[in-house]
C-alpha cells in the first residue's frame, strides 16, 4: 500500500492506523507528486491512497500516471471536497479500480478498509456519506429508476457486493442480481467486453445525480 | 528586437532627418538670397538688365551651392558626427560647415564665378556661406535632438506601460492565491468549527433536556431545532457559496472537474447534460492544467454567470453546457429552456466577463438560438498559444 498526502499530520495519522492493520503493509510514503512517482514501485503496490490536492500536482493526474505504469494499481482518492465526477474523464480502458473517500464526512476506518480492498481488486467505492445524500436528476436515466433500483445503484457505488446488497436490503441474492439487469437495460449498458457494467453504472450515478 | 538593431535602426532615422533638414534649409536660404547677390553682382559688373548674364550667374552660384552641400553631408556621414554627443558633436558640425564653405572660395573661381582679384569679395562670400552653412546644420542638429527626445519619451512610456502590465498581472496572481488561501480557510476551518458547534448544541440540548425537562416548552423546543436548521443551512450553503466566489471549487484540478463539480451542485431538480470533447479534455481534463489559472478561472466565471442568469431571471428548468476546441478557438456553449433573453435583467455580469474575454482575443455573446429554447450563452478563447 502506498500512501500520499501533504498535510503532515495527517499523513501519519492515516499511516499509522493502516500499519495497525492486520495484513496491511505501507510500503511507500510521499508527501507530493514528485516524489511519489519516484517511491511508488511498479508491481510493488497493490493499492495507493492519494489526496487529491497536492502541493505539487493532484491526484489524479499522479494516479493516471501511476496508472499507465501499473495498470493493476487500485487508486483510492481522498478530497475534503466531492470530486467523484473526476472519474467520470478518465480513459475507458483505466476507469475501474478508482475510488473515492471525503475526508471531512463520516468516514470510518472501516469504510477505508472496505474501500482499500475493494479498490485493490478492481472495483470502485465511493463515500458513503455523499452517496446517501446523492439525489438522482430530473429528467435523467438515473431518475427514471424506481426507489427500490435507486437504492440498489447507491450500494453497488459504495462497493457493496451483491451478497452484501442483499444482506443489506434484507432481499436474495437472485433478487438481488434480477435487479441490476434490469437496471442495466433501463441504463442502456450492455455488457460488452471492454467496460465492466458495474463500474459504468456507479460512473452514470455520479453524472446523474445531485449532491447538494 | 535586439538593442543593437534599435541603436542601428535609430542611427539610420537620425541621419536620414538630418540630411532632409539640411537640405531643406540650406535650399531656403539659398532661394532667398543668390537672385540678390546675382542682381548685385551683375550690376556691379555693369550689366545690370542683361537678363541671360543674370540667369547664367544664378545657375553658377547654385551649382556652386549644391556641391558645397554636397560636401557638407558628406562629411556630416563620413565622419559619422552625430554619433557623438554635445560639445563635440557641435564642434564636429562646426569644422565640416567651415571645411566645406572655405572649400567653396576656390571652387567659385574654378568656375568662373571670381577671379582672384575679387579677394575681398570673396572672403565675404565665404563668410556668409559659412554662417548659412553653421544655421542650416545648427537647423538640423536642432531637428534631430528634437525626434530624440520624443523617441526617448515614447520609450520610457512604452516601458512604464510594460511594467504596469507586470505589476497588474503579479497583483493578480497574488490575488488569487489569498482567494485561494481564505476559500480554503472557509471550507475547512470555519466548516469544521460550526460542524463541531452544532455537536455542541445537540449535547448541550440533550442534556437540558433530560435535567429540566418540565420546564421546558413546545416553543422552546421548536426555537431550538430552528436554530439547529440555520446553523446548518449557514454552514452548508452560505459559507459554501462564499468560499465559491471567492475560489471555484476545483479549479487547481482543471476546467473541466471545476465546471463538473459547479454542475454537479444544481438542484436535483435542474435537468443539466455536459459535454466535453477530446481536445478540452487532454488540455484541462484528468488533472491536467494547461490553461494558465486566470484564463481557467474566467471559464468558470462565465458558466457561473450563465447559470445565475438561467436560474434566477430564466427560471430555467434544464441547462445544456458544451465545451469544444476547433482550431485552436477554445467555444463554450450553455444552453437553457428559461424565459429567454428578454426576462434577462442585467448583462453588467457578461459585459465585465465580455471586457475579459476580449482582452484574451475571445469575446461572449447572448442569442435566443438555445438547443433548448431559452437564452444561449456562446463565449470564445484563443488557446492556440497552449493547446497541446
Amino acid at each position: 500500500m502506498a500512501v500520499v498526502e501533504d498535510q503532515p499530520l495527517y499523513r501519519d495519522m492515516l499511516v499509522s492506523l493502516l500499519t495497525a492493520e492486520p495484513g496491511v503493509d505501507v510500503v511507500a510514503v510521499a508527501s507530493g507528486a514528485v516524489s511519489a512517482r519516484e517511491l511508488i514501485i511498479p508491481g510493488g503496490v497493490d493499492v495507493a491512497i492519494l489526496d487529491v490536492e497536492l502541493g505539487d500536482g493532484n491526484g489524479v493526474g499522479l494516479g493516471l500516471s501511476l496508472r499507465a505504469r501499473d495498470a493493476a494499481l487500485g487508486i483510492v482518492l481522498l478530497s475534503s471536497h466531492d470530486v467523484m465526477t473526476l472519474l467520470l474523464d478518465l480513459p475507458e480502458d483505466m476507469s475501474s479500480g478508482w475510488s473515492y473517500l471525503s475526508k471531512t464526512s463520516s468516514t470510518t476506518m472501516a469504510t477505508l478498509m472496505h474501500a482499500l480492498r475493494e479498490t485493490a481488486a478492481g472495483g470502485t467505492v465511493l463515500d458513503p456519506g455523499l452517496v446517501n445524500r446523492a439525489r438522482p436528476r430530473s429528467g435523467s436515466a438515473i431518475a427514471g429508476l424506481s426507489a427500490r433500483q435507486y437504492q440498489v445503484v447507491q450500494l453497488v457505488a459504495q462497493g457493496l457486493t451483491n451478497a452484501a446488497i442483499a444482506e443489506r436490503l434484507e432481499l436474495s441474492p437472485r433478487s438481488v442480481e434480477n435487479h441490476l439487469n434490469t437496471i442495466y437495460a433501463a441504463l442502456d449498458l450492455e455488457p460488452n467486453g471492454s467496460r465492466n457494467p458495474r463500474v459504468a453504472a456507479v460512473l452514470q450515478f455520479i453524472e446523474e445525480s445531485s449532491r447538494v | 528586437m535586439s538593442e543593437l538593431h534599435v541603436a542601428a535602426q535609430d542611427r539610420r532615422s537620425d541621419r536620414k532627418v538630418m540630411i532632409a533638414t539640411m537640405i531643406v534649409v540650406f535650399s531656403i536660404c539659398g532661394v532667398a538670397t543668390v537672385p540678390q547677390v546675382a542682381t548685385q553682382a551683375a550690376f556691379s559688373a555693369g550689366r545690370g538688365g542683361d537678363i541671360a548674364y543674370i540667369v547664367g550667374d544664378i545657375g553658377l552660384r547654385v551649382t556652386a551651392n549644391i556641391i558645397l552641400l554636397l560636401v557638407a553631408l558628406t562629411l556630416v556621414i563620413v565622419t559619422r558626427s552625430l554619433d557623438h554627443h554635445g560639445g563635440r558633436l557641435v564642434l564636429d558640425l562646426a569644422i565640416v560647415c567651415a571645411g566645406s564653405a572655405t572649400l567653396r572660395a576656390p571652387l567659385q573661381v574654378a568656375i568662373g564665378n571670381y577671379t582672384f582679384a575679387d579677394a575681398s569679395k570673396v572672403l565675404v562670400e565665404t563668410g556668409t556661406v559659412m554662417i548659412v552653412a553653421l544655421a542650416t546644420a545648427g537647423a538640423g542638429l536642432y531637428h534631430v535632438t528634437v525626434r530624440r527626445r520624443v523617441r526617448g519619451h515614447e520609450r520610457a512610456s512604452a516601458q512604464q506601460s510594460l511594467r504596469a502590465v507586470a505589476a497588474l498581472d503579479a497583483l493578480a496572481t497574488e490575488e488569487l492565491r489569498v482567494r485561494r488561501d481564505v476559500a480554503e480557510g472557509l471550507h475547512g476551518t470555519v466548516q469544521q468549527s460550526l460542524v463541531l458547534l452544532g455537536l455542541r448544541i445537540d449535547a448541550r440540548a440533550a442534556d437540558v433536556l433530560a435535567r429540566n425537562k418540565a420546564h421546558i416548552t413546545e416553543e422552546d423546543l421548536q426555537d431550538l431545532v430552528e436554530i439547529r436548521a440555520d446553523l446548518d443551512r449557514i454552514r452548508e450553503i452560505d459559507v459554501r457559496t462564499m468560499s465559491q466566489l471567492l475560489y471555484p471549487v476545483g479549479l487547481d484540478l482543471g476546467a473541466v472537474a471545476a465546471l463538473r463539480m459547479l454542475m454537479q451542485r444544481l438542484p436535483a431538480t435542474i435537468a443539466s447534460a455536459m459535454h466535453f470533447d477530446d481536445a478540452i479534455i487532454a488540455l484541462e481534463g484528468n488533472g491536467s492544467t494547461a490553461l494558465p489559472l486566470e484564463r481557467r478561472l474566467l471559464i468558470v466565471r462565465v458558466v457561473e454567470e450563465a447559470l445565475s442568469n438561467a436560474l434566477r431571471h430564466g427560471r430555467a428548468s434544464s441547462v445544456a453546457l458544451s465545451l469544444t476546441i476547433d482550431r485552436d478557438i477554445l467555444t463554450l456553449v450553455f444552453d437553457d429552456d428559461g424565459f429567454g433573453i428578454g426576462a434577462v435583467i442585467t448583462t453588467s455580469g457578461i459585459a465585465r466577463l465580455d471586457d475579459r474575454l476580449r482582452s484574451f482575443g475571445g469575446g461572449i455573446a447572448l442569442s435566443a438560438d438555445s438547443a433548448l429554447g431559452g437564452t444561449r450563452v456562446l463565449a470564445t478563447m484563443p488557446v492556440g498559444e497552449v493547446a497541446p
